[in-house]
């Protein structure tokens, strides 16, 4: 499959098709996590971050893809990983270096306490913000999945939900970690 | 709950008017703390986004695990029957080649005839007979079916009068095995088994749309012309209500370039010479005349080296001259003259050359001695002569009777041959005529097409270089020809065989995928595989194909009317190994699905 194939199935949401050209980067990285005092599950779990940063990327308006998708996604997942370790108080965020380097450090730990954040969310909570911004379904449907009484009260929860993450958010900013 | 929140939803999601925006948007730069809210609400919406798709690939992910750890049970399940049928393959014998092997056949449970595309199938040739009076039919492949008055009959048994419609077709090649879907395989005591075919054929014969059937007293006898010479293929009748192939004996193979021959055979039987015994010649006894003796060789003139002291008697003296006995002569020279008893003798030397006509004589005790010594010998020679005479007469009577039962075989081997030769003459004379006309109705054709331009119809058009192929089997130099008749009586119709069980021993399990050339997925439910030089091919339903490395193999498969095949070329270039497990196959295929018989054929012919 060709590198352009993989990103139309990124940007048309076939995860399954994506996932099987993209799956022969995870022993590469593996590796890496392995060398760098990393487990398979840290692998695992940093390759799904560097494929959820892959499918933003390649879905942004305008983007082009300048050298080997493969590469940028191994790229993608050791910054994740130094990310990571750094949070982890092993490394300074400067011995990442390469060449995937357009987000700034402070984004990268902004967006872990917002992840952080969500995962603390119910389980309700976050499946309905998943529903509502990701996979863009309307509230008369999240309704009907969720068991809401109507839409009504699938919009004012949504509004709830986000005012919790946005506590948990603050709470974690001010206390310093978001583990 | 903070109003900010629905505030900053709105207005991310575009849902404010202007007024309200442009208020909002006031407000925002007034206040570092909305500003420091609507950041973290985006980075929370922004995480709710990367939750979702990291849901997605998780799930993904979980699905492809769990395919691939299914996808490995499966295989090794399959490795573990494939080794134990390697294993058990290989118990009998460890044979390099194909090994052939003459079985009693048992059930068949799994193959039946199943057409891929019936739009596809054989066609079928249909002629007509007289019931009463039979017929023979020239089928355009070679084949001679001839039908006895009466070979028909009823349901009931009665001999069926009037217009028989007798439908007719062949399989002779795994293109036609392949689209008729002809079962292929035989089962004996648990061993599955290939067939090779020498020639396969579907006769049935109809009245006013009725199956009629075989009278057993009168049974149709089928010539089927091929070119496979093998003595080892066998007879077989598929029984579609068993369900299998039905061992039913073995035919007549006949090839075409040896009936000429036979027709001038004649017979010569060898005749053992054997060693005569010598007639002794009665000693004479010498008269006046001049006489001389000379040395006689050994084994020359047996008849006289019997006889010590004997003399050579000349017989005509007159010409005599006793000079002659004076003088050195090189070379002696004893020859038989016209009688019995006198010789021709001449001395020869550098100057000259005289000859004498002499007698052998013996004088006195010499002569009294060869006297006794020629009766003990004729007495000997008499005896030998009668038993010489006794054998003689007794291989005489022997050979003879030897050679009129070998001319009683050979006249009724020549009568079938020339019956067949007849036979093969007349269809010959029939085909060229009928090319002769297909060549004639082509060139109309080809006209009309070119006149028409019509591409469509081109499929349909007899080639000239096709009639020309056939034409050439129907020469009549029997010579040259390569052509092979099988000849069986039938006793029932359907489906007959001539066809040898084999084992592919060098066949390995191969578990195989297939794909478009595209590398998208492809399912196909049957798919067949075709070994060069085999007149024959293999069916499998499931992923597990059986493929012999190192040779030429080529798989077909049709699915929707689309004909999807791998040529020997690309099987060449997939270098699958004994130790290959698995394998995709990216399969080509037709544009469109494929519309008939012929259509098919010609695409198979480029292979």
């Amino acid at each position: 499959m060709t590198d352009q194939q993989i990103i139309t199935h990124l940007q048309h949401n076939r995860y399954s098709l994506a996932l099987e050209a993209l799956y022969s980067v995870f022993p590469l990285v593996k590796k890496h996590i392995h060398q760098n005092s990393g487990s398979t599950d840290d692998a695992k779990d940093i390759f799904q971050d560097a494929l959820v940063i892959l499918y933003k990327k390649v879905n942004l308006h305008g983007f082009i893809l300048s050298g080997d998708l493969s590469a940028f996604l191994f790229a993608i997942a050791k910054r994740c990983w130094y990310g990571e370790l750094r949070q982890r108080k092993k490394l300074p965020i400067a011995d990442a270096g390469d060449d995937f380097a357009d987000s700034q450090p402070d984004d990268a730990d902004q967006m872990a306490v917002a992840h952080a954040a969500f995962s603390r969310l119910g389980k309700k909570c976050r499946e309905l913000l998943v529903a509502f911004y990701f996979k863009k379904q309307s509230f008369k449907t999240i309704a009907l999945s969720l068991g809401f009484n109507d839409e009504k009260v699938a919009k004012n929860q949504k509004y709830r939900c986000l005012q919790k993450a946005k506590e948990y958010y603050i709470s974690l900013s001010n206390n310093g970690t978001h583990e | 709950m903070n109003n900010n929140t629905i505030k900053i939803c709105r207005y991310l999601q575009h849902e404010m008017d202007a007024a309200e925006r442009a208020l909002f948007e006031t407000d925002l730069k007034a206040s570092p703390a909305l500003q420091q809210e609507l950041f973290i609400q985006q980075q929370v919406m922004d995480a709710a986004v990367d939750a979702g798709i990291k849901a997605a690939f998780a799930r993904a992910w979980w699905q492809r695990l769990l395919a691939r750890r299914l996808i490995t049970f499966i295989v090794v399940v399959l490795v573990l029957v494939a080794t134990f049928v390697i294993y058990k393959n290989m118990q009998p014998v460890a044979v390099s080649k194909i090994s052939t092997t003459v079985l009693v056949a048992t059930r068949s449970t799994s193959a039946f005839i199943n057409p891929p595309s019936q739009a596809l199938d054989v066609p079928v040739t249909s002629y007509f007979i007289e019931g009463e009076e039979g017929g023979t039919i020239y089928h355009h492949t070679g084949s001679v079916i001839y039908f006895p008055p009466t070979a028909i009959v009823d349901k009931d048994g009665q001999p069926v009068k009037g217009r028989i419609e007798i439908r007719y077709r062949e399989f002779a090649n795994p293109l036609d095995f392949f689209v008729s879907g002809m079962p292929m395989d035989y089962d004996s005591a648990g061993s599955k088994y290939q067939f090779e075919s020498s020639g396969m054929c579907e006769v049935n014969a109809l009245q006013d749309g009725k199956p009629l059937f075989v009278n057993p007293a009168a049974s149709p006898v089928i010539h089927l012309s091929g070119t496979n010479k093998s003595s080892l293929h066998n007879v077989y009748f598929l029984d579609t209500v068993q369900r299998q192939w039905s061992y039913t004996g073995k035919d007549v193979v006949t090839a075409v370039k040896d009936l000429a021959a036979t027709q001038a055979t004649t017979l010569t039987v060898p005749v053992k010479e054997t060693a005569m015994p010598v007639k002794p010649v009665p000693p004479a006894r010498a008269s006046n005349r001049p006489s001389f003796s000379i040395a006689i060789d050994p084994g020359s003139f047996e008849e006289l080296f019997a006889y010590d002291g004997v003399k050579m008697e000349v017989m005509d003296e007159r010409n005599y001259k006793p000079s002659d006995a004076e003088e050195h002569w090189d070379n002696v020279k004893l020859e038989h003259a016209d009688k019995e008893d006198i010789y021709t003798i001449t001395f020869t030397n550098t100057r000259r050359s005289v000859s004498y006509k002499v007698r052998p004589v013996l004088e006195g005790a010499d002569y009294e001695a060869a006297l006794k010594l020629f009766n003990q010998k004729n007495s000997l020679y008499k005896q030998a002569l009668k038993t010489r005479l006794a054998t003689e007469q007794q291989l005489s009577d022997s050979l003879t009777a030897a050679n009129k039962k070998q001319q009683q075989q050979w006249r009724k081997e020549n009568e079938a041959s020339k019956a067949l030769n007849a036979l093969i003459q007349q269809r010959n004379r029939m085909m060229r005529k009928r090319m002769e006309e297909r060549a004639r109705y082509a060139a109309a054709r080809q006209l009309t097409e070119e006149r028409r331009q019509l591409q469509t119809e081109k499929a349909s058009v007899f080639s000239m270089e096709e009639i020309r192929r056939e034409q050439q089997k129907y020469a009549q130099d029997f010579s040259k020809s390569e052509e092979i008749i099988r000849t069986f009586s039938i006793n029932r119709f359907g489906i007959w065989n001539c066809d040898q069980p084999l084992i592919f021993r060098e066949a390995i399990p191969l578990i195989s995928g297939f794909q478009y050339t595209n590398g998208d997925s492809l399912a196909l439910k049957q798919v067949a595989v075709v070994y060069k030089g085999l007149n024959g091919l293999a069916r499998y339903s499931s992923d597990l194909l059986r493929v012999i490395p190192g040779r030429e193999n080529m798989l077909w498969s049709i699915s929707g009317g689309v004909f999807y095949y791998f040529t020997y070329e690309d099987f060449s270039k997939a270098n699958i190994q004994l130790t290959t497990l698995s394998f995709t196959f990216n399969m080509r295929q037709t544009a469109q699905p494929v519309s008939s018989y012929e259509e098919l054929k010609k695409l198979v012919e480029k292979f």
